[in-house]
């Protein structure tokens, strides 16, 4: 083949271009620590990342949920411990006031511990949470309860997302656990109580004992379910862990350059480069060489 | 034989070798020129009628050119051509959908969805309402900053290809001036060789620009063709121009003097105009549409879901996302409803009227709605809608680059072949001037010969 001059300046500038090219690739890959920095390095791979990366910010936005839930769940189940307590102690006084030996200025004095007990209680039943109060149903923005105990909320379940097509009901009806709708009108039944005692009606007081064992129950029952959905969202709160350690991982092998093998190859590169840089200083001075002198 | 024939022998033999040394001066002197074409004296012996002299006599000057590789060239220059300008703006159109780069939808997909989710855990909390119309607010910009970046995009590519349109013409004008003045060379018998060179240079500036055919006619001029239309025929030139048709596509229009203009869009088929063609109509248009697509899909389906829900006073839902009749033109026109901007209480986290404000049955629908196949007729979910978007723009900017690469290594070996024949090999200009520098000396030297015997004879026979 006759070789003129402008294929061999054509040919050095066409091999300096195309190792630099790749040294541009090269340390654009080490800098960045990325794999993909464009769809183009690897579409199939990009396309994988978008979708990794939507199930991961999903994902946080589950564990935010779980977080929130889980808080009010526990408080939901010890609130509702503490009323258990403040029930039996109800329960205690009525049955030393049902003793028929007890004087009527104990029996005064008894009324008024039962009153303090309401109050106590509907504190406890009109607790807020991080998602208003725990025990109004969907009315959220609600007390559960007036001053005089009557019931302001609703029996709606409110459920949130905590997990891909997971959804969990984060409250325990406050109707269900302190009103007639679960079988005894909690507060109705201590205001009863109190009327009772300090009217000195034995009938009142012993239907006050039965009323309260029923409403201990009836409290106690809610506080397992506030306890077993505690638990589903505590179970979710794990799976929602490991898939996102899981997607974690999967996104750092789709997007992650290895960094020995990013710094080996911009390494070798640079080589290249340098290599290429002095074979074309060698053959350029070749062909400058003196060949008219 | 005479002594006076040596002498003339000698003056010939001087001139030819002058003129060969020129010739070698001329391709030292532009071994570096763009489209320069290596020339070789002819040299040829005398003949006067049917008898030889022994004389020499230059002739002329040959190109060393080879039509064929002249021909591929143009091809191969035109497609590489197409492909590095369809790269170029391909890399460009990715650039909209980089999520590595912080630059894509991915992010605020997502966030959309998750402030649904995180909306269903605390219905009733201002900030997180104020959360899902931030987030619905980025979600309809991010989609509408796309979609100006790829109209704009299309729009640049536009001016970019009337702008190639009218270098095309510029090239036009010259070529039919060069071909005129080639005519009128070459009929008065002198050398054209400089303005053949020039010719074939702008050809090949022209073959980048668009695909180029030449062909001989009958009177031996030079036609040159492209986008299967006549733009050059003896003298007279067409004129290219770029417009859009109907649909927004672009479209190349070919006018011959103050003939109809005729539409050769079709036949468009390498150079510069190509690449631009292919890159916004077919690629930047077809990553706009399902943009338009996926952003009508997830705009409806949570408009659809949001209207079944209840806002926190109770009402019904109304839709948050104003949205055209169909996905044409979606993604450019998608906004926040100016209501539930204004009041964030009118998002419908709720399923029932009774339920609200704490209800959030219909907030974790909508988050749902991420994981359901709302996108793509139903078949795929919003994110792997999104996902396929990455990924076809991607293999069409990877495909881009990788068919540049080729075509590109493709035009250097033509581009080699032709240097192989047509370029200056200062190498072998050394070993031609040397050779006629020798033969101008030896026939200088013939000179002094034939003088010197002509002296002695004069000497010999002058009393």
């Amino acid at each position: 083949m006759r070789i003129s001059d402008s294929m061999q300046t054509d040919s050095i500038l066409a091999s300096l271009s195309s190792v630099e090219n790749q040294l541009t690739t090269a340390s654009q890959v080490a800098s960045t620590g990325q794999k993909i920095n464009a769809p183009s390095d690897d579409p199939i791979g990009a396309a994988q990342l978008a979708r990794v990366q939507a199930a991961i910010s999903q994902g946080s936005a589950y564990a935010s949920t779980i977080n929130t839930v889980q808080g009010d769940l526990t408080m939901t189940e010890s609130s509702l411990a503490s009323a258990v307590t403040v029930v039996q102690s109800a329960q205690q006084i009525a049955l030393e006031g049902a003793n028929g030996s007890v004087p009527a200025s104990d029996l005064q004095s008894m009324a008024g511990q039962i009153s303090q007990l309401q109050s106590q209680l509907l504190s406890i039943a009109n607790q807020k949470g991080a998602t208003g109060y725990l025990f109004s149903g969907s009315q959220t923005g609600t007390a559960a309860f007036s001053a005089t105990g009557v019931f302001q909320g609703d029996d709606a379940d409110r459920v949130a997302d905590v997990g891909a097509g997971n959804t969990a009901v984060v409250n325990v009806s406050g109707a269900q656990a302190f009103t007639a709708a679960g079988g005894v009108d909690v507060f109705a039944a201590l205001t009863a109580l109190q009327t009772a005692l300090t009217t000195n009606d034995p009938t009142g007081i012993s239907a006050g004992v039965n009323a309260l064992t029923q409403a201990s129950s009836q409290i106690t029952a809610a506080e397992s379910d506030a306890g077993i959905k505690l638990d589903r969202v505590t179970t979710a709160a794990s799976v929602q862990q490991q898939t996102q350690v899981a997607l974690q991982s999967t996104e750092s092998t789709l997007a992650t350059a290895d960094p020995a093998q990013a710094y080996t190859q911009l390494q070798t590169m640079e080589n290249a480069v340098q290599q290429a840089i002095d074979t074309s200083r060698i053959t350029l001075s070749t062909l400058s060489a003196n060949r008219f002198g | 034989m005479t002594l006076n024939g040596l002498l003339n022998l000698a003056s010939e033999a001087l001139q030819a070798n002058a003129f060969a040394l020129n010739v070698t001066g001329q391709n030292i002197a532009n071994a570096s020129t763009p489209g320069y074409v290596n020339r070789t004296p002819i040299l040829e012996t005398q003949v006067d009628g049917s008898l030889t002299t022994g004389g020499v006599l230059a002739t002329g000057v040959s190109r060393s050119y080879d039509q064929f590789t002249q021909a591929r060239l143009y091809d191969a220059t035109g497609l590489s051509s197409a492909a590095d300008s369809r790269n170029t703006s391909l890399q460009q159109l990715q650039s909209v959908f980089n999520d590595s780069a912080g630059t894509g939808l991915a992010a605020p997909i997502s966030a959309l969805f998750s402030s649904f989710s995180s909306l269903a855990a605390n219905p009733t909390d201002a900030t997180t309402r104020e959360g899902v119309v931030a987030a619905a607010t980025g979600f309809t910009q991010a989609v509408n900053a796309a979609s100006s970046s790829i109209t704009q995009q299309r729009s640049d590519l536009l001016s970019q290809a009337q702008g190639v349109a009218s270098e095309i013409n510029g090239y036009a004008t010259q070529l039919a001036s060069l071909n005129t003045k080639i005519a009128v060379t070459q009929g008065e018998g002198g050398d054209a060789s400089d303005l053949l060179d020039q010719r074939d240079q702008l050809l090949t500036q022209l073959s980048a620009d668009v695909d180029v055919h030449t062909a001989t006619d009958g009177k031996g001029q030079l036609v040159v063709s492209v986008s299967g239309t006549t733009l050059v025929d003896d003298g007279s030139a067409a004129t290219l121009s770029v417009s859009t048709d109907t649909n927004g596509n672009m479209t190349l229009l070919s006018q011959m003097g103050t003939g109809p203009a005729i539409d050769v869009t079709s036949q468009l088929t390498g150079g510069q105009l190509a690449g631009i063609k292919e890159a916004r109509d077919v690629d930047a248009a077809a990553e706009s549409q399902s943009l338009d697509q996926l952003t009508y899909d997830i705009g409806t389906a949570i408009n659809t879901q949001q209207e079944a829900g209840y806002a926190s006073d109770g009402s019904a839902g109304q839709a948050i996302f104003t949205l055209g009749p169909s996905a044409q033109g979606a993604a450019s026109t998608i906004a926040v409803n100016s209501a539930v901007a204004a009041n964030p209480d009118l998002i419908a986290a709720a399923s029932s009227a009774a339920t609200a404000p704490g209800g959030s049955d219909n907030a974790v629908a909508l988050a749902n709605l991420a994981n359901e196949n709302i996108a793509s007729g139903g078949t795929a979910t919003a994110a792997d809608a999104y996902a396929s978007i990455v990924g076809d723009v991607g293999l069409r900017a990877q495909s881009a680059q990788q068919d540049s690469e080729t075509r590109d290594a493709m035009t250097s070996q033509v581009q080699t072949m032709r240097d192989s024949t047509s370029g200056v090999s200062l190498d072998e200009q050394m070993v031609a001037l040397s050779n006629y520098q020798s033969a101008y000396s030896a026939a200088s030297q013939l000179i002094t010969t034939a003088n010197t015997l002509l002296n002695g004879l004069i000497t010999a026979i002058t009393p």
